[in-house]
């Protein structure tokens, strides 16, 4: 069955626009995938009897001229100017009731567009309970297209509103103001329309009260630094047991394969290049969902832009605004999430240099490669009687990663993304209560886009560092032992003809050619550094049978232990990171720069490091 | 005339005149901010940080800077309303 016709989700933010797309759309929507597109609109099917129609939903506007990306893509589809997107068949614009005046005036300018309108009305059971009243009646009258009254999170209107997307006999409306009318004339417009629609009703008391307290200096102050504490400490103790289950099933996955395949060469390719790889990746997935429901409760519920207003000032230090706080802090679990949930800041400059700014806050795939090597070569001793010092050390690399991604940031809205700032300003939604089903069907959207960035860019790349490390095959029959034989094939391998020659490089901060092809293979993800220093230590280990961290302890000198450590505070050694960076920013230049800028840093801080100890 | 991150918080206002970058200026004017608009401001974040202001049914947060300067006009002040 095909849709038999296209219509556009319209709105302000903030008025419950994706809610009801998903309550109207429900498991029936993908990513819309068109050329040329990086903010990528949903598409969602609404089917009911024999007819299907198409639902686009495109980012918030406020008005036809667009500020940001996101706008700038629903300005051009609705006006037909879309490169890839076709013109809508008509515009379901969502108007919050509660708050309808940047609606309305968003309304008279889609009035002039000559497309079929349709109006879905929320928030109606809010201002029935404030004591108000709105009249969908009076209002169809007025503006002579179809009012919609629902109440997204409860399902109620949902089927009247879907039967009237499928029929289909939607009117043109009159255009309301002259077309070249003010924003003044318009508000007066859109004021004249609620005075005979609406009554509001009693102040919602309850943002009142809740802002009092989230917004205070000292109180709001400390309400944040707790949900920041709660939000990581999920992202790391909740996402363990899954991502350990992941971990064990990539484990048994690869065992069933490696019993099941006779080749040696092929066994290694499936292993290690499809499964080991693309599983690498996929063991971060419990993580990003789990800052996604965080970020998406967050956002719902209405305190995502109060904490943007707690934090704006600190922020604007850095040349940032209040929202780029989300996109880091979820980098410190993984810059990937981090880097995806960078839509919510709408300006592009902003996003740029927030993005940009991701990579150096401490992931926690650096979280081993740091315990390992300050295991190896910071002593177990403690200062000032109490702190350890390996842990003081721990700590102050975070610090060290945070306030640098910063200050790039702060040099690049300098330079690169000077002008043109958008000072921050933000509209504060009523606090209420997030619609889990959303959530949920936001969630499964994730879970898809995650998956299939995994299966195509990330598996390519997985396969090209397969290619590296495991090709030419070695002649491993002399080998006493798997590990062995692992450690003959990577010396033999393309990757450490490639370690060997590009070691000099590396001379001056002190890497000889083992620890270079141990940081080359760690350029699928950073924890594969230690599977990699076991494998390429792999006669020590097997000898003296200690653990590495004793190996590394003799065989790394204090300043290249420093050395390595520092390289791995700033370098960008992640492709799947480098994946979504051009996923998201739509070119391989921002990747590119960001790779270019942390290597340089990397390189600098080991060098000086290596020479200061 | 004043700007508006002069005033205490308490303070309603009139609108008088918005200036500074284009895009900047037009976002503010779409928010409500146009010229006339009587606004409340609820509450000021500390150390020159955002400022939260009423304006009919909506909240915003908005931080006046070089890219956004807000004229007003007082037109009363409440002392006893903000925290």
């Amino acid at each position: 069955m095909k849709p038999t016709r296209t219509v556009a989700v319209v709105g302000t933010p903030n008025v419950g626009k994706s809610t009801l797309f998903n309550e109207l759309t429900g498991l029936q929507q993908r990513v819309g995938n068109f050329p040329g597109v990086t903010v990528e609109p949903l598409i969602g099917n609404v089917s009911l009897g024999s007819k299907q129609i198409q639902l686009i939903d495109l980012p918030g506007i406020y008005g036809l001229s667009p500020a940001s990306e996101d706008e700038q893509l629903t300005c051009d589809v609705l006006k037909g100017q879309h490169k890839s997107i076709p013109t809508p068949d008509a515009v379901l614009l969502v108007m919050n009731a509660r708050n309808s005046e940047k609606c309305l005036v968003l309304y008279s300018q889609i009035a002039a567009l000559g497309l079929p309108v349709a109006i879905a009305v929320t928030m109606v059971d809010s201002i029935k309970a404030a004591g108000g009243a709105f009249d969908d009646i009076t209002m169809h009258h007025l503006l002579g297209i179809g009012i919609f009254p629902v109440v997204g999170s409860k399902g109620l209107g949902i089927g009247e509103l879907q039967q009237a997307l499928v029929d289909g006999s939607w009117n043109v409306p009159n255009e309301v103001v002259a077309q070249r009318a003010t924003l003044e004339e318009r508000f007066a417009w859109a004021q004249l329309v609620i005075d005979r629609t609406t009554i509001r009703g009693a102040e919602d008391t309850r943002t009142v009260f809740l802002d009092r307290i989230l917004l205070h200096p000292v109180m709001g102050a400390m309400v944040f630094i707790a949900v920041m504490a709660l939000f990581f400490q999920s992202i790391f103790s909740w996402a363990a047991p899954l991502m350990d289950g992941i971990d064990a099933g990539i484990g048994l996955l690869q065992g069933i394969v490696g019993q099941n395949i006779s080749s040696p060469i092929l066994r290694s390719f499936v292993m290690k290049g499809l499964i080991g790889g693309v599983g690498s990746v996929i063991v971060f997935l419990p993580q990003i969902l789990i800052l996604n429901v965080l970020v998406s409760v967050l956002e719902e519920c209405g305190y995502l832009a109060r904490a943007a207003f707690l934090v704006d000032r600190a922020m604007g230090l850095f040349g940032l605004q209040g929202r780029s706080f989300i996109p880091l802090l979820g980098s410190f679990a993984c810059a990937i999430p981090g880097i995806m949930s960078a839509r919510i800041i709408p300006s592009y400059r902003d996003r740029m240099a927030t993005i940009m700014a991701t990579p150096l806050m401490t992931c926690s795939a650096r979280l081993p490669v740091y315990t390992l090597l300050i295991g190896a070569v910071i002593p177990a001793s403690t200062v000032f009687g109490f702190v350890s010092l390996q842990a003081a050390v721990m700590a102050s690399l975070y610090l060290v990663g945070a306030l640098s991604g910063l200050l790039i940031a702060l040099a690049l809205k300098k330079t690169m993304f000077r002008g043109g700032v958008i000072p921050f300003l933000i509209e504060f939604p009523p606090y209420q209560l997030p619609s889990i089903k959303s959530i949920g069907l936001t969630m499964i959207g994730r879970t898809k886009d995650f998956l299939k960035t995994a299966g195509t860019v990330i598996l390519a790349f997985s396969i090209g560092l397969w290619i590296l490390t495991e090709l030419p095959r070695a002649n491993v029959a002399s080998a006493s032992s798997p590990v062995e034989a692992e450690r003959i094939q990577i010396e033999q391998s393309y990757a450490a003809d490639l370690g060997k020659f590009i070691q000099p490089v590396f001379a001056p901060i002190g890497f000889d050619w083992r620890i270079t092809l141990g940081v080359l293979s760690s350029f699928a993800a950073r924890e594969t550094f230690i599977s990699a220093m076991g494998q390429i230590y792999a006669s020590d280990v097997h000898q003296s049978d200690a653990p590495l961290r004793d190996i590394l302890h003799n065989e790394l000198p204090f300043n290249v232990g420093l050395s390595i450590i520092a390289f791995y505070v700033y370098a960008l050694q992640c492709v799947s990171t480098m994946a979504i960076m051009k996923r998201e920013t739509g070119s391989w230049k921002w990747p590119a720069l960001a790779f270019g800028i942390t290597f340089v840093l990397a390189y600098v801080a080991s060098f000086s490091v290596y020479h200061l100890f | 005339m004043t700007l508006l991150q002069n005033l205490p918080a308490g303070t309603t206002v009139s609108i008088k005149k918005i200036e500074g970058d284009a895009s900047a200026v037009l976002r503010a004017r779409e928010l409500g901010l146009i010229p006339g608009t009587i606004c409340t401001i609820v509450r000021k974040a500390p150390f020159g940080g955002p400022i939260q202001l009423a304006i009919g049914r909506g909240q915003l947060g908005i931080r006046p800077s070089d890219g956004l300067v807000i004229s007003v006009e007082v037109v009363s002040i409440v002392t006893s309303l903000a925290v």
